[in-house]
């Protein structure tokens, strides 16, 4: 064949005459030709799609390890914390063994000596005076039974919620005449976690019992503030402060413990302190569970 | 001859309160139950009731016997001293609450002054409901105050969040929880009100 000489013989040759002839050549088609194009285009498009796919699953897969690392990163952290609150707990349950023993034990066996002394006396007086002796101390004795017991779990809690407990709390700590202890509340009551309610109330309970001690506050202000997924406890005093970056290192003590707590249950913790101007401790929960 | 129910499941207090009540008819029931049989064969005038039952909380005991009987005047009697339960017993209809660790004379008066209509509260709790505090009006906290200037300055929620290393969601609780404190219509007015207040100076923005 010779060499087309113009664009029409051209044209002719490469896309009409193979068509033309009987012995219709496929691989030298130019159908063929453009088929194969459209074949390797379809190829390429399916490749990358699937390699895209492929990659999609490999970033999912490593989204799901890291979470993963991330979780137990997050368990392992509040299983210290735990232990933190754990050993806390022995402490003070050693502390209320004690009290136990010695104040109201000791009280205790001081009336069983009067009571058995009544039997040597002679005089009405002398039983009188005797049994109004032991009726001070055995009203005493309940009375510091019930604060112990108080103090192990306050009823309020229980019963009636994290609001009602706080308001009792600084309703109980009032006495302190040289203080001010208010309590505020916003939002709506509603329960949670048993335990982390307990948390919380413990948390308050440290915090305004270092505020007592330590702070030479005039006034210090407890605030809850709660709507239906999150808990918001509020600890500030205008007391003399202190250096929260020095505290931080330290093993024990109250801030220790309250940072412990709010790590245990995965809670937020802030504390804010300026030397003359007072402390803020902030602990915050979000429960995603119902109202109970 | 007055009618005084005693309501508690502890026999050693019953019978302490009977020893006081010799001038009253008296009758004693232990548990929730016991008390509604008693409501009516018995028709005590006054009901000296427990806040510890076995079957149900002295609380709601008290509403039902005042919803089956409006003239009875109850008389609560427990260990508790918590502000809490006191406030409970009184909106349920409580006439009166004494401690268990009152003296004779007291329970006696106590019985006395509810019978004839008047209220009757432990010296202790009187003190206590009369201190019922006003909540103040509107206190913020030092963190709320640092926000509010915050978002007075226009800041969005996760500036903030960045700026106090917290997250973007307990700054936008703080935010509601402003709006509501103040009683604000939305974070526009909340500002307003916040200035009006004098809780934020204009210098501060």
């Amino acid at each position: 064949m010779s060499l087309p000489t113009n664009l029409y013989e051209e044209f002719f040759m490469y896309f009409v005459i193979p068509f033309k002839v009987g012995d219709f050549n496929i691989t030298s088609s130019p159908f063929f030709i453009l088929s194969l194009f459209i074949l390797l285009g379809i190829g390429f498009v399916l490749f990358k799609i699937i390699d895209h796919k492929y990659k999609q699953i490999l970033i999912l897969k490593e989204k799901e390890i890291r979470e993963q690392t991330i979780k137990e990163l997050k368990t392992d952290h509040q299983l210290i914390a735990s232990r933190a609150v754990l050993m806390g707990e022995e402490k003070e349950r050693g502390r209320i063994s004690r009290d136990l023993h010695d104040g109201l034990g000791g009280r205790l066996s001081g009336i069983k000596i009067l009571l058995s002394n009544l039997k040597n006396s002679i005089t009405e007086e002398e039983v009188k005076e005797k049994l109004e002796q032991a009726l001070i101390q055995l009203n005493s004795s309940i009375s510091e039974l019930r604060m112990i017991a108080h103090n192990i779990m306050p009823e309020s809690l229980v019963n009636f919620g994290l609001k009602d407990a706080l308001n009792d709390l600084c309703d109980n700590l009032k006495n302190d005449k040289k203080t001010e202890i208010s309590f505020l509340f916003y939002g709506e009551p509603y329960r949670f976690d048993n335990s982390i309610e307990t948390s919380f109330f413990r948390i308050a309970q440290e915090a305004v019992n270092n505020a007592l001690k330590y702070s030479g506050a005039s006034k210090i202000v407890v605030q809850l503030i709660q709507d239906e997924s999150w808990v918001n406890l509020t600890i500030q005093d205008n007391g003399k402060g202190f250096n929260v970056e020095e505290f931080k290192n330290k093993k024990a003590g109250g801030l220790k413990n309250i940072r412990a707590r709010a790590e245990s249950f995965d809670g937020r913790f802030h504390i804010d302190s300026h030397p003359g101007v007072g402390t803020e401790i902030i602990v915050e929960f979000i429960y995603n569970t119902e109202v109970a | 001859m007055y009618k005084i129910l005693i309501v508690d499941d502890h026999p050693i207090v019953v019978e302490g309160l009977r020893m006081v009540l010799t001038e009253y008819e008296c009758q004693t029931a232990s548990s929730g139950n016991e008390c509604h049989e008693l409501l009516c064969s018995f028709d005590p005038d006054l009901i000296l009731l427990d806040i510890n039952l076995p079957d149900i909380s002295g609380i709601d005991l008290c509403k039902t016997i005042l919803e089956k009987n409006k003239r009875i005047k109850i008389l609560a009697i427990s260990s508790y001293n918590q502000r809490s339960w006191v406030t409970r017993m009184i909106d349920n209809g409580a006439k009166g609450y004494i401690l268990k660790n009152a003296t004779d004379e007291e329970i006696k008066l106590a019985i006395q002054e509810v019978l004839e209509g008047k209220d009757h509260f432990s010296p202790e709790i009187a003190e206590m409901i009369i201190k019922k505090p006003h909540q103040e009006e509107t206190f913020l906290t030092r963190r709320e105050i640092e926000i509010l200037r915050l978002i007075a300055d226009g800041d969005t929620n996760v500036v903030i969040a960045d700026k106090l290393c917290v997250s973007p969601l307990t700054v936008d609780s703080h935010r509601k929880n402003l709006i509501m404190k103040l009683d604000a219509k939305n974070t526009a007015s909340l500002i307003k009100i916040a200035l009006t207040k004098g809780l934020i100076e204009m210098q501060d923005i």
